[in-house]
C-alpha cells in the first residue's frame, strides 16, 4: 500500500476506517459451509401505491392506462418532455408491452404528460411527489385499497372495465356468482375466451395468489361483491385458504370459460 | 414494525394511514424524492417508484464500508408481477435448450452438488446517474445510488453448464427469472450472454449476498452475477437457463439496453445512423463519500477526504484527486483489495491554504489503463455515465 504525504495521526484514524471489515461470514471448511445453509420460506408484502395522476385534461387516460402495469411515481419524476417525446414512450408501451390504449388517445395522453412535466412549479412538484405516499401495512386489509392498487387499473375505479379489453365487475355474472370460482380467478388468473354479461372477452388476467395473502384476497373480493350494485356477498379468508390449498400445484392460469364453467 | 434505520426520527411524520419520512433533493430538475422504510427486508431507501419497485441507496451508505448492506442495496424491477412468496423446497432451477442433458435442480442440489464460489463484485444499474444527463433523457431518474457492492456466494455457471453438457453449435445462454408482466403481451424479462462468457468461470449464480440469503427484492433465492458487467444481466429470481444455438432476438436483448458502439457510448444529442450494440462491460468510476458537497472546513486544517472507486471490468490501479480543477493530480491511498470487481476505498489527507470555495475532483484509473473522462458522455438511454466527479468545499 502506498503511503505518501503521510500525516501520522491522520492515517492512524483513516486506517481504522479502511480496515472496517466487510460483513464476512464465519470461515469454515467448504463442506461445513454447505450444510450451514438453512433455507426458509420467504413471504413478503410489497407496499401498494394508490396514487392517481394529478387532475387535468387527459388524467383519466393516464389513470386507466398507465397504472395497469406501473404506479405513477416514475412517470411523475421524469424531466420535461415534449409531446412528441411522450408519444414515442406511449407507443412503446402500446407496441412492446401491450398497453390497451386506443391509437386515437395517444395524442391526448402525450399532451397531458407533457403539460405535467413542463409545469415545473414547486407546488406541482411537491404535490406530485407527495402523492405517492406509501400506505402502512395496517391498511392493507382494506379491500378498497387492495382494489385501488391491484384491480382498478384494468377494471376501472367504477368497476365498468374497458370495452373490448377488460370486462366489467359491476353487475358481472361471475362476480355475483359462485364465491369459490371468483376466488380461483383471483388466485390463479385467467387467460382465454370468457363471456361476461353476454359479451365475449379474450384477454389475460394475472394471478394474484403469489402476491396477495388469503386475508387480502378475501377483503378485495368482499369489497367488489358489495360495490356498484353487486350482491355477491362477502368472501371469508377461510374459503380463500381452502381454495388455495386445493389448487396449490397449479401454475397456469385458468383457461377462460372452458375451465371456469366446470367449477362447482 | 417500522424501522427508521439510520435516519434521524426528527421530521418523521407518522399517523395510522399514511406516513412520509424525509425528502431529499437530487441536484437536478424534478429531483425531489421520498426516503421510505416500508419495503420488505429494506431499511431507509429513496423511492423512485412503488410498483414495480425502484429504490435507490442513499449515498451516505457508501461512506460506511466497502460492502453495501443487503437492507440498503438498491432495487430495480421492470415488470410488476413479482412472486412475493418463495418456498425454497419447491423452487427449481432449469438448465435446458441446446444441451446434452437438461437439468432440473433444487436449491439443495445446487448447494451440495457443486463447489461453492465467492466473489466480491459491484452491481451497477446501466442507467445509474441518469438524472445528470444533459440534455436530460427519460428512464429511472437516478442520482449516483443505483449501485452496490457485495460478497456473492454461489456456484459457477460454468459448473452447471458442464454438468448439462453444452452441445456443439451453442451461441448464447439466456436467463429468465420468475417475474412477469401484468399484461400477457408484455415480453418476459430475459437477458443473454455469449456462451464463452457464460463459461468463463467468473459468471456465477448467487445464493448468498454478504453472508445471508438475498433479500427478495434483490432476487431471492438465486441471482445471476456477471462480474464487471452492468446489472441488467444480473437476472433476479433466476429460474431458467436456456442454451441457444443462435443469437437471442428477444426484446430485452435486441431493442432495449442498447448503447452506441462508440468510445464511452458517447454521441452528440440528435446524432443519427449510429450502430447500436447491447450494453456490456462497466467503466471505471470514483466518488467522494466524505466530506460531502458544501461542507465547511478550516484553513490549514488536515481534512480527511475519502471515497470509493471501482475499475469497471477490471481492478482499480489508482485513484487521483485534484484541488486545482484538473491541472495536477495527487494519488490517494487505496484500501483493502477485495478483488478486481469490488469497490475499493480510498483516502487522502488534504490542507487548504486559502479561504473561499474549493473544488475537489476525483478520478479512477483501472489496471487496463482506462480512466474517467473529463467530459460527460451522452446517449439516448442515459447509460454508462462515468465522468470525473467533483465536490465543492467552503474553506474559511
Amino acid at each position: 500500500m502506498r503511503v505518501g504525504r503521510c500525516i501520522e495521526g491522520f492515517y492512524a484514524l483513516a486506517g481504522l476506517w479502511l480496515a472496517l471489515a466487510p460483513p464476512l461470514r464465519a470461515q469454515t471448511a467448504a463442506g461445513a459451509e454447505h450444510s450451514e445453509i438453512r433455507w426458509s420460506k420467504v413471504s413478503v408484502q410489497l407496499p401498494m401505491s394508490v396514487t392517481q395522476f394529478p387532475a387535468g385534461e387527459g388524467a383519466d387516460i393516464a389513470n386507466s392506462q398507465c397504472l395497469i402495469c406501473h404506479s405513477a411515481g416514475m412517470v411523475l419524476r421524469q424531466p420535461a418532455q415534449t409531446p412528441a417525446q411522450w408519444q414515442a414512450t406511449i407507443n412503446k408501451m402500446r407496441v412492446v408491452y401491450g398497453a390497451p390504449l386506443p391509437a386515437d388517445e395517444v395524442e391526448a395522453l402525450a399532451g397531458y404528460l407533457s403539460n405535467l412535466s413542463l409545469d415545473g412549479t414547486a407546488a406541482t412538484l411537491a404535490r406530485m411527489n407527495l402523492a405517492e405516499e406509501p400506505r402502512t401495512g395496517s391498511a392493507a386489509q382494506d379491500g378498497a385499497e387492495v382494489f385501488a392498487a391491484h384491480c382498478a387499473a384494468c377494471h376501472q375505479v367504477d368497476g365498468t372495465g374497458i370495452p373490448g379489453a377488460f370486462p366489467p365487475l359491476a353487475g358481472s355474472n361471475w362476480v355475483n356468482g359462485r364465491d369459490a370460482t371468483v376466488v380461483q380467478i383471483v388466485l390463479r388468473g385467467v387467460q382465454g375466451a370468457l363471456t361476461v354479461n353476454g359479451v365475449e372477452y379474450n384477454g389475460a388476467m394475472p394471478e394474484f395468489g403469489s402476491q396477495l395473502s388469503d386475508a387480502r384476497i378475501a377483503a378485495v373480493l368482499s369489497y367488489v361483491r358489495g360495490q356498484w350494485g353487486n350482491k355477491g356477498g362477502p368472501v371469508g379468508a377461510a374459503l380463500v385458504r381452502t381454495q388455495r390449498a386445493a389448487t396449490l400445484t397449479r401454475s397456469a392460469p385458468w383457461n377462460g370459460e372452458a375451465d371456469l364453467a366446470k367449477m362447482h | 414494525v417500522l424501522s427508521a434505520g439510520g435516519l434521524g426520527l426528527a421530521g418523521l411524520l407518522l399517523d395510522s394511514r399514511t406516513w412520509a419520512a424525509e425528502f431529499i433533493e437530487f441536484p437536478f430538475a424534478n429531483g425531489r424524492r421520498e426516503v421510505v422504510t416500508n419495503f420488505p427486508q429494506k431499511g431507509a431507501m429513496i423511492l423512485q417508484r412503488t410498483r414495480p419497485p425502484l429504490l435507490e441507496t442513499p449515498f451516505e451508505v457508501f461512506d460506511r464500508g466497502v460492502f453495501t448492506p443487503n437492507d440498503r442495496f438498491y432495487v430495480r424491477w421492470h415488470l410488476a408481477s413479482i412472486p412475493t412468496t418463495i418456498r425454497p423446497d419447491e423452487f427449481r432451477l432449469k438448465v435446458h435448450g441446446h444441451v446434452e442433458q437438461p437439468l432440473t435442480l433444487s436449491l439443495h442440489d445446487l448447494v451440495h452438488d457443486f463447489p461453492a464460489f465467492d466473489i466480491a463484485a459491484v452491481n451497477q444499474c446501466s442507467g445509474n446517474s441518469r438524472g445528470f444527463f444533459n440534455p436530460r433523457v427519460t428512464g429511472g431518474e437516478w442520482d449516483n445510488g443505483a449501485m452496490g457492492n457485495a460478497l456473492w456466494r454461489g456456484v459457477r455457471l460454468k459448473d452447471l453448464l458442464d454438468r448439462a453438457g453444452v452441445s456443439a453449435g451453442a451461441i448464447q445462454v439466456r436467463f429468465r427469472g420468475l417475474d412477469s408482466g401484468v399484461l400477457a403481451q408484455t415480453p418476459d424479462f430475459m437477458k443473454s450472454l455469449a456462451v464463452d462468457h457464460a463459461r468463463d468461470g467468473e459468471v456465477m449464480i448467487a445464493y448468498e449476498m454478504n453472508g445471508e440469503p438475498l433479500p427478495l427484492l434483490n432476487g431471492f433465492p438465486l441471482r445471476l452475477v456477471v462480474p464487471g458487467w452492468y446489472a441488467t444481466y444480473w437476472v433476479k429470481m433466476l429460474a431458467d437457463i436456456e442454451v441457444l444455438d443462435g443469437p437471442d432476438q428477444n426484446y430485452w436483448m435486441s431493442k432495449a439496453y442498447l448503447i452506441p458502439d462508440t468510445p464511452g457510448a458517447n454521441i452528440t444529442p440528435g446524432q443519427k445512423d449510429v450502430k447500436m450494440v447491447p450494453i456490456n462491460r462497466m467503466v471505471p468510476r470514483s466518488f467522494f463519500t466524505r466530506p460531502t458537497e458544501g461542507t465547511a472546513v478550516k484553513r490549514g486544517q488536515a481534512v480527511s477526504v475519502r471515497g470509493i472507486a471501482f475499475g469497471g471490468d477490471t481492478g482499480v490501479a489508482k485513484v487521483l484527486v485534484s484541488t486545482d480543477t484538473g491541472r495536477h493530480w495527487q494519488e490517494a491511498r487505496l484500501g483493502t483489495n477485495h478483488g478486481k470487481y469490488s469497490f475499493r476505498q480510498w483516502d487522502l489527507p488534504l490542507r487548504f491554504a486559502s479561504a473561499g470555495p474549493q473544488t475537489l475532483m476525483v478520478k479512477a484509473v483501472n489496471t487496463a489503463g482506462a480512466e474517467q473522462p473529463e467530459q460527460p458522455n451522452w446517449n439516448g438511454g442515459g447509460f454508462m455515465r462515468n465522468v470525473i466527479e467533483s465536490i465543492s468545499l467552503r474553506v474559511s
